[in-house]
């Protein structure tokens, strides 16, 4: 654990601690209802509304708190997703071999060709962009990645010379798997899961910012997207209490989780692990 | 007196058929010999053993028609210099890799490769130690989750302080302490000559016959490379246990020796 | 010195999290907006005639900071990329040889360890490259830019499908014969790769 006592780690820590924090906790700590205007239009920042309001007189404070629970649940609902589909597959490729592996990495293959951004636009302009709907479709985008990395691991793992041993001494599969694969696998697991969140935050918000969210739902994205959309946003100062805090809520949720990764990064090669 | 045979209870390839009947001289092998099995049993036969590694187009023979046989207590020693194929063989004779051509038998029964329960409760009688202890051994388990592993998968974990004794009693039997401190703690922390003799610690814990040792001393400096030769020498007398040992230094194979395969 | 570089370190960790459409909306404010540097939206002037130069010169002014924000975007993870890789071979024992044989200081970090460092960078630029394409939809939306990525967002706003599905297909198009060219590239520049 002394790896985490890393300034940037522990940075990342704060950070996505922060999120959750404020994702968990919304109603409690929102001094406002995100959706409810309770204040006027515009209205500069001041200690009634420390981050001015919106066009609709929403208070921005709150929606930034509200905010950050569409972005943690597609960050943390498209990691477990993408980890779930592409470890099975993943593991399973390295560990049988064979047909079965290069069938799994001919079709990881092809979907890694298609690019992200765009077939997330299309398929969720075409069937819808609520919150589950983008969840699924990020976390189905990031499973052929997951897949290679956890295959690669796995088939570095298998010529491992405690496996042999395992094998000499009457190990069956099972227990090669539950003792030896998974452990190792636990360091990777975590740091790619974390690269998965950080991601979908981003994808997230990207999708929001092309106004494909849930219109009902508050999201940052959503909200830089409808302020872009006032015409003459930019010449007033409201652009640099709604965009700006928005803008920065996003890049910090996703430093957080990119912070945490380079954290976790020597947990995943500590020192007695170079032998390999 | 008992039933049997009167050597059995000592005898280390004594069977239940050794219990129940008694037996006569009879001549075997040039001599008379009082032995339900005619004397030492053929414990390991390879014959004409071939194995050519295919990578694309270009195929390389590692081993061309190799044959050998090992008796009960036997050591039998096989030099040669880097490349040659020793470590193939190695994999071959412990079962973890397949032959092309020829056939290996252990105990009279062909050694089988595949995952059935059968074919690895037979792969436990021929252990195999190998060249890097490091890669041998999981970095993650404590001395004494390693000593116990092969315990616990041959179904004899039975409850703690059984196998508490016997990974006590096989860590003392290569010359390595049974403390809690050392117990706790991890191969990164420890040279390679205590990695190794954990390692024949593993592999004599359980009943298995038959050793193979593939280049154990390659890694170890000269002090290390001796109380290992003098372990694995000591355990090899005690459990009756047979034993191929493959370096490149004719030197260390001699001493350790009788039987000859260049 | 090294202060500025320590700097310029920690702003490119930093602004390596930006999303790209937060890093447009900056720099439209800044730089088109309170400076007036450039204009503010669209591809070039509408409802003028221009002569063919003049014309060249108002579509390269409305480029610009669309250009430069997209660039910029991937530019800093190229730097620290750079950078972790001049750190390191640095180091190596080589550039101790060419000293000794008296090669100049600057001749040995550019020529020899730059070069070194570069390959990476070029791999990643590779990889990018893809990328690169498919963010422009989020870069025109935010720049009023006249290109494939605007009109995707314009098809998304009037649930236009077929116009979306035709786009999809263009960018998937242009992202697999971006990232063949990359490929084809990166294997002419690094020795090590084979043919």
């Amino acid at each position: 654990m002394s790896a985490l006592r890393s300034p940037l780690a522990l940075a990342g820590v704060g950070l996505v601690t922060l999120l959750v924090v404020a994702a968990v906790l919304a109603p409690v700590i929102a001094p406002y209802a995100p959706d409810v205007p309770s204040g006027p239009s515009y209205a500069s920042p001041s200690l009634d509304h420390p981050v001015g309001t919106n066009n609709l007189g929403q208070d921005m404070l709150s929606r930034l708190i509200w905010g950050a629970r569409a972005s943690l649940t597609v960050a943390v609902g498209a990691a477990t997703l993408a980890l779930a589909i592409g470890g099975v597959v993943g593991m399973a490729a390295g560990l049988v071999g064979g047909v079965v592996d290069t069938v799994a990495m001919r079709v990881v293959d092809i979907l890694l060709a298609v690019p992200r951004l765009p077939l997330l636009v299309l398929v969720a302009a075409l069937a819808g962009a609520g919150v589950l709907t983008v969840t699924v479709l990020i976390g189905l985008m990031f499973w052929p990645p997951m897949a290679r990395i956890i295959r690669s691991r796995t088939l570095s793992l298998r010529g491992r010379g405690f496996v042999e041993s395992a094998r000499g001494f009457g190990a069956g599969l099972p227990y090669l798997i539950r003792r030896h694969l998974l452990s190792a696998l636990g360091p990777l697991v975590a740091v790619e899961f974390v690269a998965v969140a950080s991601n979908a935050v981003l994808l997230e918000a990207s999708l929001a910012f092309l106004g494909l969210a849930d219109p009902t739902a508050v999201s940052w994205g959503l909200d830089i997207n409808r302020a872009l959309a006032e015409p003459g946003i930019y010449f007033t100062s409201a652009w640099l209490w709604w965009v700006l805090p928005t803008g920065f809520a996003i890049t910090l949720a996703i430093m957080g989780f990119t912070l945490l990764g380079v954290g976790l990064e020597p947990v995943l090669n500590p020192r007695w692990e170079r032998g390999s | 007196m008992p039933p049997g045979c009167p050597f059995n209870p000592r005898c280390p390839q004594a069977e239940d058929i050794c219990r129940e009947q008694r037996v006569s001289l009879e001549p075997s092998r040039a001599r008379l010999v009082a032995c339900h099995f005619g004397g030492l049993k053929t414990l390991l036969d390879a014959r004409d053993v071939g194995k050519t590694f295919r990578r694309g187009r270009r195929r390389m023979q590692a081993l061309d028609a190799v044959s050998f046989a090992l008796r009960q207590g036997e050591s039998v020693g096989v030099v040669g210099p880097s490349g040659s194929g020793k470590s193939t063989l190695a994999r071959i004779l412990t079962g973890h890799l397949a032959t092309d051509t020829g056939e290996v038998t252990l105990e009279g029964r062909p050694l089988a490769r595949s995952w059935g329960r059968a074919a690895r409760a037979q792969r436990v009688r021929i252990q195999l130690v190998m060249q890097d202890p490091w890669d041998a051994l999981s970095p993650r388990l404590t001395v004494e989750e390693l000593v116990r592993e092969p315990l616990d998968l041959a179904g004899g974990g039975g409850d703690g302080g059984d196998s508490a004794g016997s990974v006590a009693a096989a860590l003392a039997s290569v010359g390595l302490p049974a403390s809690g401190n050392f117990l706790g703690v991890r191969s990164h922390e420890l040279s390679g000559g205590q990695l190794q003799r954990i390692a024949l610690a593993r592999a004599v814990i359980i009943e298995s016959e038959l050793l193979v040792a593939d280049e154990p001393t390659s890694m170890l400096d000269a002090s290390e490379q001796a109380r290992l030769m003098v372990a694995l020498r000591e355990r090899q007398t005690e459990l009756g246990l047979g034993l191929v040992l493959i370096s490149h230094g004719i030197a260390l194979v001699r001493k350790a020796t009788e039987g000859g395969e260049t | 010195m090294l202060l500025g570089a320590y700097l310029v370190t920690v702003f490119a960790l930093v602004t390596l999290n930006f999303s790209v459409f937060f890093l447009g909306s900056i720099a439209l404010f800044v730089f088109a907006v309170r400076l007036g540097w450039f204009p503010l939206s669209g591809s070039s002037t509408p409802f003028t005639s221009l002569t063919p130069l003049a014309r060249a010169g108002d579509v390269l002014h409305h480029l610009a900071l669309p250009a430069t924000v997209l660039a910029a975007h991937f530019a800093t993870s190229h730097f620290l990329l750079m950078r972790a890789g001049m750190v390191s071979e640095l180091g190596s024992d080589y550039l101790q040889a060419g000293r000794a044989k008296g090669l100049r200081d600057r001749v040995l970090k550019y020529r020899y360890a730059g070069r070194n460092a570069l390959l990476p960078v070029v791999s990643l630029m590779a990889i990018h490259v893809g990328t690169m394409v498919t963010l422009t939809i989020l870069v025109e939306t935010v720049f009023r830019y006249e290109g494939l990525g605007r009109l995707v967002f314009d098809a998304i706003r009037y649930r236009d499908y077929p116009t979306l599905q035709g786009c999809f297909l263009l960018l998937t198009l242009m992202v697999v014969t971006a990232n063949f060219l990359a490929d084809l590239a990166y294997r002419r520049l690094d020795p090590r790769v084979a043919t």
